[in-house]
């Protein structure tokens, strides 16, 4: 029941919030007070979880397949405890500098019901209504403010992602064709004995559906003008919370539903999660300003989420795990501090940096001595060869574009002016914070995600 | 049936993919209105059963149309449904910004604020 | 040619503990040290405090620093100072009295880390010179900053940034020497260049100094990520991090040899070999007690220091250890030449540098227990050397009133005669003169070179000679020669540490057994084995004399003989310029920016080139799928069946498809709603004839409220605007552009559709027990039960998502009034 509850009081608070106006002060902190709410209960969750096994549990009490099917695993509550922790950052930070529309807290809960709806369900179609949910709500949060350049990137993100959406649905349907149950546990049992074709060109519609969300090359070119065009706050929700739908979608379905397509299709996301990686950073290195910098930041990056699944096994889908987590972290602080003026920031945005190029203490060395295991534990000398060297260059032109940019935004002085106030600075501290934290204590990272790749199949 | 059925759903997506590559903000809806049409009419399609309605009382030992995907192409049609207003919506508002429904004005504006940002500069 | 050990026959003892876990072997390994009969058998609170007190003082120095500074900020300078001095305190400490120790807890379970520290003979080494200079450097600093900054005219509050970046370098200094997990010395390496990045941007509002600064990141930072490499490579075949214990079970072969370079090409890199030596002399836009620092105890010298870690991995593969001889020898020469051409002092320094490094990479390469043992007494021996001739050089740039260049020096001698004394003492020591601690590292390093055979030890001597001349070349070029106007007295502050370094130099060249014991310690850690060294004047014509005598013979003529190959190495330096990797790195940066400007014109940026961008992937990716997998199976694609029951819906179908593609032709917008609702009623009639009158009864109110909402958009924008946007940009090449799009998805999709209804449908089905399910739920409708009992959950989400767009378009469109 607890599952249910979880779901529901973030959603409970979304609607009240909705016919209250967001831009009072204390309607904004009731919805962080709502989201914390929401948050504990998560952790809460997660500890559950993370120490005693999977939950399940049908909606209904129907046999499970007949109702719905609501399961919490360690991979779907490490998504969404880091999602939920990513859309609060973004709240309080928003709240502090002053809402500005009256549907944003209400919006943001909504995203947040949609988001731990889906990572916590077992039920393929139950995945695609909380999907919708989550992307209907950040259509309406991509145009918040207003603006012009807002309103672009609105209706540019939701046409392009409405296509993703429309595939998604259409694979849903066509796994429920080729194997009558909606129940994903069942269904990975049942395409085992369903021929070939149809299960991959399945995979395939469901994999660029995922492409699209995660900003995948070459499904990516929505990302940047919408990761420029939309708030900071906003920006920071899309790549720290949303973009996770990718990450855990591809995990979920290839790691657990479709797994022989996976493997069939194993060379194809190696190739593509290179072009990614190469071409996300090449595109990285002279943007000009630091969101956009950032944007073509993570199509590189989610390229390495995509190599480590086609590697997959135990290492691989925790590798995927460990830099799916530091990457949300890092691009949500990234966008806050675009945003924000001051020394303090400097010193955040550079842990965020550091943490991006893998420089240690800060947490994003882990995910690349993640690939690094991966890739050298790769059976063929060649592969591994190819990832090691691959992972290595991406690396280095993320120094590159990092540094770079950190240095004409904090040092030569291109981004001067009052600074902002202190409490939306200590946001970006906070989260750089936790990020020195992950890198200071691998422990904590490292063993969830091992926990998360031992619910994939093959991943224990 | 089935090649029929597979056929409309193409001939659906097509016609709405084409949309797609129109200029102006309202053919583009139209164009993800037939695209979701498309999905909704595969859902429909990919029943595991087809026959009477599925009401009880049910005849004896006829077959009962699939009642889950129903449930399912309701869910999608009412989905879609919403997605589509809110789209209109963001489309009115961007023509109540540009005083124009047309897609390259809006881009237009994207590429101005672009070429703004590539003036002379050092990279660190 | 020596025989080099590999890791297996290390000494007996070792192997008679091998098989016991890691506990056992560290235990072990203290017991091999010459100290070992001072050292408690167990792991005492003794022990351990030896290495937790020096590692915690060296940790804290940096945020005690930071927090005295930002409270007042002449407290840093004090507080700065004295933690220096604790610091330094307690490793002389933990060495010199409780004879090293070692902790070891566990870190992270999942990838065997562990925090492993040990205070060894090495550790002990190189912690002292980071304490000790680092200590000599901050005293310093206290004096030449608020001169540094006074010239720039910068506030006061920017000395606590560089006082607390200083001592987090000696902090992440000792963390790393001591670190026996090669995780954590990844860790403590990059917080070296992260210290050295915010050192070297420390005037950051000179453009030379955030080149100079990006220039070390980029080099430094990402050849530490081979390091990592490396490490990884070993845990993946090993399964552990911790060094002692790899050191024991790695077995020598391609495999081994590869991870040991990764880690030793960091180390190279870091320590400013050719070719990655160009960053070195630009990171001298830094402050100069930066500088001193750097050179002679952090950065520079944690890269052989990590070459000395290794070097038991590294020396099981003769090819690494002859790499490392030419690139020893190819850095001794470029830095000497180059150091004879320079007239800037720091880069005079800074090149000297690079060929110091040079030989003590070259002693590495050279291998056997000389190599080892020497390499790490050459460190310390450069290491006094260079620090106080760095602070020579901002001692006599700061006298003479902001003056770097050497050709516009001369004649301090008389003015500043204590400079001139210590600063010479230091001199003599890196030129080897005797008297001084240089000359035992000459001597040890001819005696290595000797072991080895021909032609090393003309090698060893030519590299002697270069350091000899521009030693002279930097000390007579500052203090001989005719006055240059006035120099001004410098505070005790500076000249004291100058002076305490002389000194030690001295001191080391008469007194060299202290020096030598701790050599033989470290020199044990690099070697895994004993090291006897035996540092003496001897009074006789053996080789190593010999060569000593020969290099100030050959030395002296050099400097004789200037004019004729001054201009040689005028032109050797102009080459370097031109071809040099600084050439290449400038070359690659430019142009990584430029072609990533290039590139940009990649990024579509209509909409329509985003859709076609996720439509054509999708074909290919779905076409590549049906090449891979439909070989192998047969009659993928079934017509199905036609009955005649089926009639109406096959028009109903027709006509919705029909009606579909009318809808891409209309220019009129009106005309446009209209064809799509007549789709999309047609459609509702597909469903009523599929057997789901529910699903068709929510299509109309769908299809009708759709309609009725792209109706009230078209009447809310002026005609002008439709009739604006009908005729613009519709050009034929557009139009058939849409439509091969648009066919072309459309046979994508016909393929993937028919080939996924085409299948059998299975045996069993959730939709079959729905319908058994029904009358359980007390509903006659089975749709209905479904939506609402069965998966309520989804009809939850579905109002969500209306009452969600209802939001949304409340906040477009009347500014978020809902009422």
């Amino acid at each position: 029941m607890s599952l249910v509850f979880l779901i529901g009081l973030s959603w409970f608070f979304a609607v009240i919030l909705g016919v209250l106006d967001g831009r009072r002060r204390w309607v904004g902190w009731l919805s962080v007070a709502g989201l914390t709410a929401a948050f504990a209960g998560v952790i809460w969750l997660s500890v559950l979880v993370l120490r005693d096994g999977t939950l399940q549990m049908v909606g209904g009490d129907w046999a499970p397949g007949v109702g719905i099917v609501l399961r919490a695993d360690a991979l779907g509550v490490i998504f969404a405890s880091l999602s939920t922790a990513v859309i609060l950052a973004a709240l309080i930070y928003e709240v502090l500098d002053g809402v500005s529309s009256r549907m944003f807290p209400s919006l943001m809960l909504f995203l947040a019901t949609g988001l731990n709806g889906l990572f916590l369900t077992g039920d393929a179609f139950n995945f695609y209504v909380f999907f919708e949910i989550a992307m209907i709500a950040s259509y309406a949060l991509v145009a918040y403010g207003e603006g012009a350049r807002q309103i672009r990137a609105a209706f540019i993100f939701a046409t392009v992602n409405l296509l993703g959406s429309v595939l998604f649905l259409i694979g849903v349907a066509a796994l429920y064709h080729l194997t009558g149950t909606l129940e994903m546990a069942e269904i990975a049992v049942r395409t085992q004995g369903v021929a070939t074709v149809p299960v991959l060109l399945t995979a395939v519609v469901i994999f660029v559906a995922f492409g699209v969300k995660l900003g995948l090359f070459p499904f990516h070119f929505w990302l940047p003008v919408v990761y420029t065009g939309t708030r900071p706050a906003v920006a920071a929700v899309l790549s720290g919370a949303l973009a996770n739908i990718g990450s855990y979608g591809l995990l979920r379905f290839g790691g657990e539903i479709l797994v022989r397509e996976r493997e069939i299709g194993a060379t194809a996301l190696l190739v593509l999660g290179t072009a990614s990686i190469i071409y996300g950073a090449l595109q990285a290195i002279s943007r000009r300003r630091s969101s956009e910098v950032i944007a073509y930041s993570s199509i590189g990056q989610v390229g390495y989420i995509l190599i480590a699944i086609g590697i997959g096994g135990p290492v691989g889908f925790a590798a995927a795990v460990v830099y799916a987590v530091i990457n949300a972290l890092n691009k949500t602080l990234l966008f806050l501090c675009c945003g924000l003026r001051g020394w303090l920031v400097g010193a955040a945005f550079v842990i965020a940096a550091f943490s991006v190029a893998g420089v240690p203490p800060a947490g994003g060395f882990l995910g690349k001595a993640a690939l690094f295991e991966a890739g050298v534990s790769l059976g063929s000398p060649a592969g591994a060869i190819a990832v090691v060297v691959l992972v290595f260059i991406g690396g280095a032109l993320s120094f590159v574009y990092m540094f770079q940019i950190y240095q004409r935004d904090f040092w030569a002085g291109e981004k001067e002016g009052k600074a902002s106030p202190l409490a939306l600075r200590s946001v970006a501290l906070v989260l750089a914070a936790m990020i020195l934290f992950i890198g200071l204590w691998p422990e904590f990272l490292l063993g969830l995600s091992r926990q998360a790749a031992s619910v994939l199949s093959g991943g224990g | 049936m089935t090649l029929l059925l597979s056929l409309a759903i193409a001939m659906l997506f097509g016609a709405g993919a084409t949309l797609l590559m129109k200029s102006d903000l309202i053919r583009i809806v139209v164009g993800m209105v037939l695209i979701s049409n498309a999905a909704n009419l595969f859902i429909m399609a990919s029943g595991l059963s087809r026959g009477f309605a599925p009401l009880y009382p049910l005849p004896e030992g006829a077959l009962v149309s699939d009642p889950l995907v129903q449930a399912m192409t309701l869910t999608a049609i009412v989905i879609g449904f919403s997605i589509t207003a809110l789209l209109l919506a963001i489309a009115y508002r961007a023509y109540l910004d540009l005083d124009s429904v047309e897609l390259d004005e809006l881009e237009e504006a994207e590429e101005r604020e672009e070429s703004e940002q590539e003036k002379e500069w050092r990279p660190f | 040619m020596y025989n080099v050990p590999t890791v297996r026959n290390t000494p007996t003892i070792r192997r008679l503990e091998g098989e016991h876990g890691s506990k056992q072997n560290r235990k072990h390994l203290e017991l091999r040290f010459s100290r070992s009969q001072t050292h408690p058998p167990e792991d005492s609170p003794l022990t351990t405090l030896a290495v937790i007190l020096p590692l915690a003082l060296a940790l804290v120095a940096a945020p005690l620093t930071a927090l005295a500074g930002t409270i007042r900020t002449a407290w840093t300078a004090p507080v700065g100072v004295a933690t220096a001095a604790l610091a330094f305190a307690a490793v002389l400490w933990g060495w010199a009295f409780a004879g090293g120790g070692s902790v070891d807890f566990p870190w992270a379970p999942t990838w065997n880390l562990r925090l492993a520290f040990e205070l060894d003979g090495l550790a002990a080494l190189y912690a002292m010179l980071a304490t000790g200079i680092g200590l000599a450097v901050v005293a310093y600093a206290s004096k030449y900053l608020p001169l540094h900054l006074e010239h720039q005219n910068r506030p006061d509050t920017d000395i606590p940034r560089f006082h607390a970046f200083i001592l987090m370098f000696m902090g992440s200094m000792v963390g790393l020497v001591m670190a026996q997990d090669l995780l954590l010395i990844f860790i403590f390496w990059d917080l070296t260049a992260i210290a050295s990045y915010f050192l070297i941007a420390y005037d950051v509002h000179e453009e030379e100094s955030r080149y100079s600064a990006l220039m070390a990141m980029l080099v430094t930072g990402i050849t530490a990520v081979l390091l990592l490499i490396g490490a990884m490579m070993l845990y993946v075949e090993y399964g552990t991090f911790l060094l002692p214990d790899l050191i024991e079970t790695a077995e020598p072969g391609i495999y081994l040899t590869a991870a040991a370079a990764f880690m030793a090409i960091a180390g190279l890199a870091k320590s400013a070999q050719v070719p990655f030596h160009f960053w070195l002399p630009r990171a001298m836009a830094a402050p100069t007690p930066v500088s001193a620092y750097l050179h002679s105890a952090a950065m520079v010298a944690a890269g052989v220091f990590l070459i000395g870690r290794v070097y038991p991995l590294v020396q099981t593969s003769q090819f690494l250890l002859d790499a490392l001889l030419v690139i020893g020898f190819a850095s001794m020469v470029v830095g000497g030449i180059l150091a004879l051409s320079r007239d800037v002092l720091k880069q005079l320094l800074a090149y000297s540098t690079i060929s110091q490094y040079g030989y003590v990479v070259f002693m590495f390469g050279l291998g056997g227990p000389y190599g080892a043992a020497a390499a790490s007494f050459y460190v310390i021996a450069h290491a006094l050397a260079k620090s106080a001739l760095f602070l020579t050089a901002g001692a006599a740039t700061e006298s003479s009133g902001g003056e770097t260049r050497l050709s516009h020096l001369g004649g301090m001698l008389r003015q500043q005669p204590l400079l001139a004394a210590s600063s010479g003492a230091a001199a003599a020591g890196l030129a080897a003169l005797p008297l001084t601690i240089g000359f035992f590292k000459d001597e040890l390093f001819f005696e290595a070179a000797l072991e080895r055979g021909m032609p090393f030890p003309l090698l060893a001597l030519f590299g002697a000679i270069l350091t000899l001349t521009y030693m002279w070349r930097f000390w007579t070029g500052i203090f001989l020669g005719e006055e240059r106007g006035e120099s001004r007295p410098l505070p005790a502050a500076m000249l004291a540490p100058i002076t305490i370094l002389g000194v030690l130099t001295i001191v080391g060249g008469i007194f060299v057994a202290p020096f030598a014991s701790l050599t033989e310690a470290a020199g044990m850690v690099s070697f895994n084995a004993e090291t006897p060294i035996s540092p003496a004047y001897h009074l006789d014509l053996r080789p190593v004399n010999l060569l000593a005598l020969a290099t100030f013979g050959l030395g002296a003529l050099v400097i004789i003989s200037r004019p004729l190959w001054a201009g040689a190495a005028g032109v050797f330096s102009r080459i370097g310029e031109v071809l040099g990797p600084q050439r290449w790195y400038d070359f690659s940066l430019t142009g990584l920016n430029k072609f990533s400007d290039r590139i940009h014109w990649l990024e579509v940026d209509t909409l329509r080139s985003r859709i076609v961008a996720i439509l054509i992937p999708l074909g290919i990716l779905v076409g590549a799928g049906l090449l891979v997998a439909a070989p192998a199976e047969a009659g993928i694609y079934s017509v199905g069946t036609v009955e005649s029951a089926d009639i109406p819906l096959i028009v109903a179908l027709v006509l919705t498809a029909v009606a579909a593609v009318a809808a891409t032709v209309p220019r009129n917008h009106l005309t446009l709603v209209l064809v799509l609702s007549a789709s999309g009623f047609s459609l509702t009639a597909v469903y009523a004839f599929f057997g789901g009158p529910d699903v068709a009864l929510v299509a109309v109110l769908v299809e009708t409220i759709l309609t009725i909402l792209l109706l009230a958009v078209l009447a809310l924008m002026p005609s002008a605007v439709l009739k604006r946007s009908e005729t613009h940009g519709s050009t034929p090449g557009t139009k058939r552009r849409a439509y091969i799009v648009g066919g072309a998805s459309a046979v994508v999709a016909f393929l993937g559709v028919w080939g996924a209804l085409s299948r059998p449908t299975p045996e069993e089905s959730v939709a079959a027990q729905h319908i058994e399910l029904a009358p359980d739920a007390h509903a006659n409708d089975i749709v209905t039960v479904i939506l609402a009992d069965f998966r309520g959950l989804d009809t939850l989400g579905e109002i969500t998502v209306v009452g969600i767009a209802l939001l949304g378009i409340a906040a477009l469109l009347s500014r978020g009034r809902l009422w």
